[in-house]
């Protein structure tokens, strides 16, 4: 059976004028009409007394919540959201309503006992427009964030994102070594191998940083160090030392909160140590400049933002 | 130009200067870490100064195997003559004595030179 959309405003004066219901106008045959009425109230006692809910589907209405923050009282299940206003709480409603919320605009939603946001692992949550959210009440005016969506599609926990780059040809650095000692390296030793850019979703991420190479040293048993800057930094983040004989394989694993969502470039230096004999170094190459790997090697750069519950 | 034709000449053009080339551009490729030339660091080579260095070398090993050649035809044309020469002193009963001990070494070590049979 169907009853097509309700006006539940009509139900509480106890008259409903459903599309199926012919006349809409109390003043128009009364006795029918408050037959009708009687029906009405006879058919939502008994949905109520066997918690059956009556769904308006396919209804969507809007609020403001700069103004309104009463959601459940609301006849629409879906409601599009507008007004920029923090929310730290909605008005209480009875235990059980959930509301599907879709936001028209950029705002926070703040974390709290009155309003708990799971899906972000209990952080704030920036709104973005299209987004979307289902809240449940508890009751007493507490409130629980069931399901969150973004509409650019990103999780708000887990792995976000990653950005990759890699390095297929040739690379001589000459006469510029990395010191073997207790200093970080600087941004004017060694030769760049990688420069790669990425934006985090959220300041609070984690980056983490994974840079592998193979390289020849001119000299062998030189120490060879990788080393990681950010943007125009002119010291080190991170670096690796391994002592490579001969043709070796590098690598570097280093992780960094992401500290901000502008964009940000990450470098990855690498050189030999300045002790006596030649300096230079050979990525994908022999000392003799030959090229290895045929181009499918794993001289590459990865970084991965990754965030996880507060 | 091939990465290694371009390390190859920057060495030659700039001897110890610091740099990094990254794959076969110069000018995509090339981080140079000389200090700047008022400091009394080296001047960034240009693609130019490498095309012109590559080729003066290319001349040069051209050069080079033109004058190795030569040297092994002269070689062979000389040792062809010396044989001959032999040839007529020996058959010579007027050839100087001393010219004839000579030409006698050289056939006996050339018999020495028989390939193994």
């Amino acid at each position: 059976m169907s009853w097509g959309p309700i006006n539940w405003s009509a139900i509480k004066t106890g008259y409903s004028p459903g599309t199926h219901i012919d006349s809409a106008d109390p003043t128009v045959g009364t006795e029918e009409n408050q037959l009708k009425a009687a029906m009405w109230n006879l058919y939502e006692n008994t949905m109520k007394e066997h918690h059956i809910r009556i769904e308006a589907g396919g209804l969507e209405g809007t609020i403001d919540l700069d103004s309104d923050l009463d959601i459940g009282a609301s006849q629409y299940d879906i409601l599009v959201a507008s007004g920029t206003n923090t929310i730290t709480a909605f008005s209480t409603a009875a235990a059980g309503v959930t509301r599907k919320i879709i936001f028209n605009s950029a705002r926070q939603l703040t974390h709290g006992a009155a309003l708990k946001l799971y899906p972000s692992g209990n952080r704030n949550i920036q709104t973005a427009v299209g987004d979307v959210a289902i809240f449940g009440s508890r009751g007493s005016g507490n409130w629980e964030c069931l399901a969150y969506q973004r509409a650019d599609g990103y999780p708000l926990l887990g792995e976000i994102q990653h950005v990759y780059t890699s390095f297929q040809n040739r690379l001589t650095v000459t006469n510029n070594p990395i010191p073997w000692d207790n200093t970080p390296p600087l941004s004017s030793e060694g030769g760049q191998l990688f420069s790669l850019a990425i934006t985090p979703k959220y300041s609070d991420s984690i980056l983490i940083f994974q840079a592998n190479a193979h390289v020849s040293p001119y000299t062998s048993n030189r120490v060879i160090t990788m080393a990681l800057f950010k943007d125009s930094e002119g010291t080190a983040r991170g670096q690796s030392k391994p002592r490579a004989p001969d043709w070796h394989r590098c690598s570097l694993l280093w992780r960094e909160t992401a500290g901000g969502t502008t964009a940000q470039t990450w470098k990855v230096r690498i050189g030999t140590n300045s002790t006596s004999g030649g300096w230079d170094l050979y990525v994908n190459a022999d000392v003799l400049y030959n090229q290895k790997g045929a181009g499918i090697i794993d001289t590459n750069f990865l970084i991965t933002e990754k965030r996880l519950p507060a | 130009m091939t990465h290694e034709e371009l390390v190859m000449a920057i060495i030659r053009i700039r001897p110890g200067a610091k740099f990094c080339l990254s794959g076969d551009s110069i000018e995509q490729g090339l981080e140079w870490l000389e200090k700047p030339e008022s400091e009394g660091g080296q001047k960034r080579p240009t693609l130019a100064e490498c095309q012109a260095v590559l080729a003066e070398t290319q001349a040069d090993v051209e050069a080079s195997q033109k004058r190795a050649a030569a040297r092994e035809i002269i070689q062979e044309k000389r040792d062809l003559a010396v044989r001959k020469l032999v040839g007529y002193i020996a058959k010579d009963a007027n050839a100087p004595a001393d010219l004839k001990a000579v030409a006698a070494d050289i056939a006996a070590a050339e018999a020495d030179l028989e390939p193994e049979k």
